[in-house]
């Protein structure tokens, strides 16, 4: 238990070592290994990885982009649409002040890729669910 | 692991509490000790310790009856360490002698008006002879020293490992139908078969040096955790190890058995709740109000009499449905002797279309979410609730921000 990290000023006793971080520090500290997929952080959205992937996703190309803008004092594209995080609202609310509650919202998508979405993905995954659960009914009951 | 019955000497001042752990502030130069009997019979020691200093600049050296132990930089906030004791001391059979020196101390301008001279925070200290133990705390704090010196250069490969991991506890809930406000659906189609794969003690093990490294394990499951058949095992390996578990709960799953496993292990449960009337909680969530405050008041007894490591969080999301209820749960929550009430946002999911009637009101997820002047109007309430009642906030919508200094308040 010796090595001695560079951060610096070390030898400043008044200095807590808050100065010289990235504009947030999830992606180096945290990871989420989830059913649902990796995500970089707790606010994260949508997920970087499948599950299984987890190993590969902590140094992915995905996550190394977001940890590169955070590091130069800028949210990535992945983490403006990341409309959860507190982070990114303070940052939209600060960008669109006075232009009322709406600036917080997320650009909208068009309605073809609306429609191209739920026939693609929610139709077909709504159809698997409900086998699945029929199927686990069966076989439970 | 046997909790050390040590003696505090010179440099230690009163026992206090965090809402974290059980603590005494030390000076720069502080002494305890320890049992002769323990000292004989044990290799390690492990401790808890909180620095303040966030790019582990403190420092701290360790001294049994003279004899350098170790020396090592301090992680911000309260992390787990371990030392080896090595040969007993030649103090004949009296308690040995344990002196902690610290290069720095908390700067007095962040600790106005307290005239002490404070070093960093001791929690509990525990003898063990488990060297797989030891050598994993080591790697826990270099890893971190690394991690810690990665992001300050802004590097984007890393070599380190995070020191917060995420896990999936349990894929299944018991609220049917879901929370108003929970996207239920959508995540069920994205975890797709992985709802019926296992987490349990052995993946979290399986995890490596991503399970090694961690402080915190922080359950984000889009189900309720306490029903995981595995949920006590889980608990023993965080508090084997020396992590701190944070467990989201709904509250309807508090049995004998979940209260036995949680209390007295390390770990923050975040209780949602959003509602202190059983009115406001039929229209957020169902009917089974009544059983909820009674479980928490066993629960409060329980963690207590097994040393109150277990820390209540009570979560609050601001909506147009509850914000009513604001002031009844803060009074709820000096009820049941909550460590906190956590003020969390209501998810912003840009154009949602949830809409759900439950318990006679219409929930329109779009039209719940406040504005932000909605917003800072509940933190002025509570700011003035959390003074009324004595209970502390924490602010989830400050995520990302500085921790606040006593310097930098008003």
């Amino acid at each position: 238990m010796n090595e001695t990290p560079t951060a610096s000023p070390l030898d400043d006793p008044e200095d807590l070592g808050f100065s010289g971080l990235p504009l947030c520090r999830e992606p180096w500290e945290s990871f989420y290994i989830l059913r649902r997929g990796i995500l970089p952080c707790c606010h994260g959205n949508p997920i970087i990885a499948p599950m299984t992937d987890w190993e590969a996703a902590w140094n992915g190309p995905q996550i190394q982009e977001i940890r590169d803008c955070l590091s130069r004092g800028k949210l990535s594209s992945y983490c403006l649409v990341s409309l959860g995080c507190p982070i990114v609202q303070r940052f939209l609310r600060e960008k669109n002040k006075g232009k009322g509650d709406e600036a917080v919202a997320p650009p909208r998508r068009s309605p073809v890729v609306l429609a191209i979405n739920r026939l693609l993905f929610r139709i077909p995954g709504k159809i698997h669910h409900a086998l699945r659960d029929r199927r686990n009914r069966r076989k439970y009951s | 692991m046997t909790a050390a019955p040590v003696e505090y000497r010179e440099g230690f001042f009163s026992p206090e509490d965090d809402r974290t752990l059980p603590f005494r502030w030390m000076s720069k130069r502080a002494v305890l000790a320890l049992p002769a009997e323990e000292l004989r019979g044990h290799e390690y020691l492990s401790l808890w310790i909180f620095s303040d200093f966030a790019n582990f600049s403190q420092r701290i050296s360790l001294a049994l009856d003279g004899r350098p132990l170790d020396e090592f930089p301090l992680m911000f906030g309260w992390a787990s360490y371990s030392v080896r004791l090595g040969t007993p001391g030649t103090n004949g059979n009296g308690p040995g002698e344990l002196v902690f020196s610290l290069n720095k101390v908390y700067p007095a301008k962040y600790h106005p008006g307290d005239g002490r001279e404070l070093g960093a925070r001791l929690g509990p200290l525990a003898f063990h002879d488990d060297e797989v133990k030891h050598k994993d705390a080591k790697f826990f704090l270099d890893n971190a020293i690394l991690n810690d010196r990665e992001m300050r250069q802004g590097k984007t490969h890393l070599a380190s490992y995070p020191t917060n991991v995420g896990i999936d506890i349990w894929g299944r809930c018991n609220i049917k139908p879901h929370c108003v406000y929970c996207t239920w659906d959508a995540m069920k189609i994205l975890e797709g078969d992985n709802v019926e794969c296992v987490v349990d003690d052995k993946t979290l093990e399986s995890y490596g040096p991503f399970f090694k490294s961690a402080r915190q394990l922080v359950n984000c499951s889009i189900g309720e955790p306490l029903l995981s058949p595995r949920f006590q095992e889980i608990l023993d390996l965080c508090q084997r190890h020396g992590k701190t578990a944070e467990i989201s709960t709904n509250g309807q799953a508090f049995t004998r058995r979940t209260i036995q496993a949680l209390a007295g292990k390390p770990v923050r449960l975040y209780v949602s709740l959003d509602a202190a009337t059983k009115e406001t909680y039929a229209k957020i969530r169902n009917d089974n109000w009544d059983e909820i405050v009674p479980n928490l008041m066993l629960l409060n007894e329980e963690r207590k009499k097994a040393g109150s490591v277990l820390k209540i969080y009570m979560v609050f999301i601001p909506m147009k449905v509850n914000r009513g209820d604001l002031e009844a749960y803060f009074r709820l929550c000096r009820e049941i002797e909550a460590d906190s009430l956590v003020l969390r946002p209501l998810l912003n999911l840009g154009d949602p279309k949830i809409e759900v009637d439950r318990g006679g009101y219409h929930f329109n997820y779009k039209n719940e979410m406040l504005s932000w002047e909605e917003v800072q109007e509940i933190f002025r309430l509570s700011d003035l609730y959390a003074k009324k009642y004595g209970v502390f906030v924490y602010n989830q919508f400050d995520f990302g921000l500085q921790p606040k200094h006593a310097a930098e308040a008003p």
